[in-house]
Formats: C-alpha cells, structure tokens, sequence
C-alpha cells in the first residue's frame, strides 16, 4: 500500500509543495483490503520487455519499432492504433518531448503492418496552445509528412469510465472519446525523471489522456487526489489494448519532467505490460523500480514491478545501464542502496 | 478582413447551436461563448448566430448560475467567466447573467490546510511551489487551486458586470487580481500560474500573459502590466498561432499598446489562412479584428 510518507509527497504537486500540503489532515486509513477490483487484476506470471539500442533519432528507427512491434506479435493489421506521445511542454534547449523523428518512425512501421489508421493524440498538461507546441516541436511537420491525424485530448468528446481501482477518491474518470474507441493504444514516453513522482514513463504518460477542459491545466483535480494514486487509477481504468515504447535514445535527468537536462541513453524500451516496461526502463535509470511508489503498487495486481518477473529479450539491459541524476527527496530510489531511507 | 474567419466559424457551428472545439466535436461553453462574441462584434450579419449561441448557452446553463465546459459533464466551470462576457448584461438574459455573476462572487479555490498557510507564511521562498496561498482567485473545476487563466475571465467578468449583485463583486475581483499580480513570472509574463518551482524559474506563455493582461485592465499602469506587455510581445517567436497572436493584439489594444506587426500577422493568415486551426483561435482572430464592441475590452459593450 502507499505508505503515508510517499502519499504526503505526491498530493498537491505542481500546485503546491507536495510534502507540505495535507500534512494537517488525518493520516489515510489503511484499507482492509486491496485497493482494486478483482477485474482490474491482470498481472500475468511473467511479463515480456524488449531493449533495443538506438544512438540516433534519424531514419533507421523506422526498421527499429518495427522490429520491435514484431518481437511482441502486436496485433496492428487492420487497426485503429492511437499513440499517446509525451508533449507538455516546449523548451527549445530542452528534451522534454518524445522526439518527434521516433513518432514519424512509429507511424511509418504502423503503417507497414497494416494499420488501418494511426492517430497521434495528446493533452498538454501546461500549455492550451497545441498549434504553438505541435510547431515549435516539430511534430507539426511530421503530420503533415505522414498525412496522421492528431487529436488535442484535452478537448475532446469524453464518456464516463467508472474506476477499477480507488487509490483516489474519485468514482469515476471522463476519458477522451479518442482514447477509449482505440483498437491499439501505444503510450510513448520519454524517459525522465520527475520532481513529483520519481520518474515519469509509461504508466505516468497516461497523465496526459486526462481532459484538461474538465480536469484543469495541469490536470490539477487529479494532482490534488494525489499523483501516485492518480497514476494507478488511470492506468487501471484502461480495458483498451495496450502497448508501450519508450524514448530513451535521449532521456532526462535531474529536475523532471520540464527542467531537467540531456542524458543520453541510446535505448528504446518495448512491451505490452506498462508496469514491467516501466520497471525494466527505470532500472536502465539507475533506479530501484519497486522503490517508485506507483510502481511498487501496480506490481500488486496490474503488472511486474519485480524484474525477476520480466523476461528480456533484445539488448542486455545491464550493458546499457546508466546513473540518472535524482533529486534530493528520491535518491533512496537509487537501486543498489541497502535501504529505502 | 473578419469575412474568412466568420465564414469559417459559421461553417463549424453544430446541429444544436453551438460551437466544437474542432469539427466533429459536441458544442463547448468555451466556444459558443467566444462565436457569439464574435458574431457580436461583426454586426447584424451575424444576428443568426449571435441568437444561436444565446440560446445554447441559456439552455445549458447549470442550476448553480455556472456553465460546465462540456454541458453533460457537471466538472469544468471555468468558462462561466467567458459566458458571462459573451452575454453580457442585455435585458432579455439579464437574470442568467446575474446567476452567474453570483456563482463567481461565492466560487472559491481549494484552500491549503492552515499549517501549510502558516508554513507558506514564514518561508514562502523555501517551499517547492513559490506562491502566496492566501490570495484567492478561481479555479478551472470545483475542487482546485486557483490558476491564472480561470481568474483572468472570472475578474474580467466582474470588472464589467459585477454590479449586477452589489458592491460585493469589487472585493472578489480585487482579490483576483492580486492573485494574478502575485503569479507573475520573474522577468514578467504570466505561465498557467507557477513561476518558481523547486528554486527554478518558471518560464511565461504569450497567450496565457495576454489574457492576464486583458483581466488587469482599468488598473494602473503599473511594472507588471508594463513587463507583462514586453515578455509578451518577446514571446510571439515563428511559431506563435492565430491565437496567441489574436489574444497578444486584444491585450495590446486593451493597454493602448497595439502592435502593428502582430495586426500584419493576423491580417495575413486571416486571408489566405492554410487550414484553420481550433475553433478557440479562430474566434478570437475574429474578435481581435473586430472594430469597436469587443467584449473583450472594458469599453466595450455592456
């Protein structure tokens, strides 16, 4: 369970100081039970990632992500596959986004595996003005290089989705319409740290499906429920088939997700369980996976935090391993260290 | 030059009267509110769709005096403030218009617990968001903090219609308004509300600064309408969109300021635009155009 510590840190972030805001209210009671409902437990035995190294954003990616669509078998053909970049925000020095030559890359091998259609779709978490960051990114230009439809979540038509899991206490979620109708729903994350919850991957990505004309920039009703527990009950409440690949040819250290700097990691992460992506990908971090809070309780029921869990295939993960830079309040996330502080 | 962009809002305007984000899309409060403006500004030839959108936003406005983003969906009041604008304070709505006056006088932020109150008290420059709680401005969904943008449209709205509940919409608005000087970025400029975060600046949006700027007005000319101003004109690099540009050239006509180059921009893309963006943009564009009668503008309509 979240343990009051990590539940006092994620509450209120990005409005205000995360470690500070509740700490006059009454600790959380602990739950008799889990925290999820028994059709929201899928974690298989075992949960496949695949690490493919990559050094560059340039053409050779597209044969990359097909590569890697084909390690898993992803069912593309003939469907409607929505990707779910990360782009919240511009900053001309920075890698903040999933670099726009891997989306272009994505669609194309999409497309050469018989997509019927591929849609990028997003909902910036700070700023309303998509034009602005759809130019000054680039992917502006690979829209209308690859003729792929993008839709701004953050407006979109929406339906209520009542929760499969109540870490907040939400009852239920109203998602974007795009997102729910897709046939094949493939979170691309870039690989980050992040100044409230630890690191921000697959799972956090999701973050961004969240209609910010409902919910406020940025995202600010499910900040207040708290981030952690914002980030499993979105991800739980997803029954669309799922996939994720990770942008880590350049990934971001330090202070995340906006404000951080370069490092560069030359990996893509694949597989169909975001928790063991996301475990395996924070582990190329540096990181103790089951030490992220949200990761450790997604291990629970939703996927394999533990990577004796994960079966590898591709690259070694070790060769490429790194040291991110954290931030004070999550070294104890370091893996490797004897205790979790 | 308004003809293209009004055509364009006219051929998106739903079966049921009101305005989508994009094509395809249900009717929002958001653009409905801001078509009717624009169709207001426009003159008669526009009366169809002024009377479209009245009648959308009259029928779904919200028990409580508020309007939801998304009609169905009891969450996202923020554009209250802008359907307050768009109606304005004509007789024969006059009453949906008060309701929703009186909603925005009484709609409160969360607020932090008292302990983080006095923490943000004694050493506001040590917590890892840099603000002062204790001014209230509006939030963009029942349950939130106060951001800039939600409190920008909400002081507006007062500003020019707040007399229709009495003296006490002054003290909200002024609150506001403190609120929004109080958010300003270091160097001037507004972002969505959070200028320092874990010691590290926090960069200001263009469109986000205009629209603070436009809710400051009929104050003082002071430093941060002054900054606000030069950080906005700074930011409107290549890739600024219609509507940054649309909300840059009302908030330098609000301040008297207007810039020439950001008109030539608009007047440009306005005709021989190469596609149309969001509905939003294409609105203001409209309304940023538009002559005298610009809701907008404290000196406009009533």
């Amino acid at each position: 369970m979240i343990g009051r510590r990590a539940f006092v840190r994620s509450v209120g972030a990005a409005a205000l100081a995360p470690s500070l805001v509740r700490c006059a209210d009454p600790p959380p009671e602990e739950p008799q039970g889990p925290r999820w409902l028994p059709e929201a437990a899928i974690r298989p035995d075992r949960s496949a990632v695949a690490v493919l190294a990559a050094d560059a954003y340039d053409g050779r990616l597209t044969d990359l992500v097909r590569r890697g669509l084909e390690l898993f078998s992803v069912p593309v053909s003939g469907r409607r596959v929505v990707l779910k970049p990360n782009l919240v925000e511009f900053d001309p020095g920075g890698v903040i986004n999933t670099h726009p030559v891997l989306i272009a890359a994505t669609i194309e091998a999409l497309r050469e595996l018989g997509a019927r259609e591929v849609i990028v779709a997003e909902g910036p978490g700070h700023r309303r003005d998509n034009d602005y960051l759809l130019s000054a990114s680039g992917l502006a230009d690979v829209l209308r290089d690859t003729g792929a439809r993008y839709v701004d979540l953050n407006v979109d038509a929406v339906r209520p989705v009542a929760l499969r899991s109540h870490y907040t206490e939400l009852e239920r979620l109203y998602l974007p319409a795009t997102v729910l109708d897709a046939e094949l729903l493939i979170s691309m994350p870039k690989m980050k740290t992040h100044h409230w919850a630890g690191v921000t991957l697959s799972m956090k990505n999701m973050f961004g499906i969240i209609p910010s004309a409902i919910y406020g920039w940025p995202k600010n009703v499910l900040h207040w429920q708290g981030i952690d527990n914002s980030i499993l009950d979105i991800n739980a409440a997803l029954t669309v088939p799922r996939f994720n690949i990770v942008d880590g040819i350049v990934g971001m250290e330090g202070n995340g997700p906006i404000q951080g700097t370069a490092r560069p990691t030359g990996v893509l992460v694949f597989g169909a369980d975001p928790v063991a992506v996301d475990a395996l990908s924070a582990s190329i971090m540096g990181l103790e996976p089951t030490r992220v809070t949200y990761l450790a309780e997604a291990g629970e029921f939703m996927g394999n935090a533990e990577l004796e869990r994960v079966e590898q295939r591709g690259e070694d993960p070790e060769r490429l391993r790194q040291e991110y830079r954290l931030l004070d309040p999550f070294r104890e996330l370091r893996a490797g260290l004897t205790s979790a502080g | 030059m308004t003809d293209a962009l009004l055509a364009e809002l006219r051929n998106r305007r739903n079966a049921d009267g009101g305005w989508p984000a994009r094509r395809g899309l249900p009717s929002n409060a958001e653009c409905t509110a801001l078509a009717r403006m624009a169709f207001h500004s426009s003159g008669t030839a526009g009366a169809a769709e002024v009377d479209a959108a009245t009648s959308w936003l009259l029928r779904r406005q919200s028990a409580d005096g508020s309007w939801s983003f998304q009609p169905d969906v009891p969450l996202g009041t923020w554009p209250t403030g802008l359907a307050v604008l768009a109606l304005g304070a004509h007789a024969e709505h006059r009453e949906a218009v008060r309701a929703a006056v009186r909603h925005l006088v009484e709609q409160q932020p969360r607020k932090l617990p008292w302990i983080t109150n006095l923490l943000y008290w004694f050493a506001r420059d040590r917590m890892s968001v840099e603000l002062n709680p204790s001014v209230n401005g509006w939030p963009w969904a029942q349950g939130a903090f106060s951001w800039v943008e939600p409190t920008a449209y909400a002081v507006l709205a007062l500003k020019k219609h707040g007399d229709l509940v009495g003296r006490r919409a002054a003290s909200r608005w002024e609150e506001g308004e403190r609120m929004i000087l109080d958010r300003a970025c270091v160097g001037g400029g507004w972002n969505h509300g959070n200028y320092r975060v874990l010691g590290e600046d926090v960069d200001p949006y263009p469109d986000t600064t205009a629209i603070a700027l436009l809710a400051l007005q009929g104050g003082e000319r002071i430093p941060e309408v002054d900054e606000g101003l030069r950080a906005m004109h700074g930011l409107l690099d290549e890739h600024a969109s219609d509507m940054t540009l649309a909300l840059a050239h009302l908030a330098g006509r609000a301040w008297s300021v207007p810039s020439e180059g950001v008109r030539a921009r608009l007047d440009a893309w306005s005709a021989a635009p190469d596609g149309f963006g969001e509905t939003r943009g294409v609105a203001l564009a409209a309304l940023a155009l538009a002559g005298a009668g610009n809701p907008f503008l404290l000196e406009g309509p009533a």
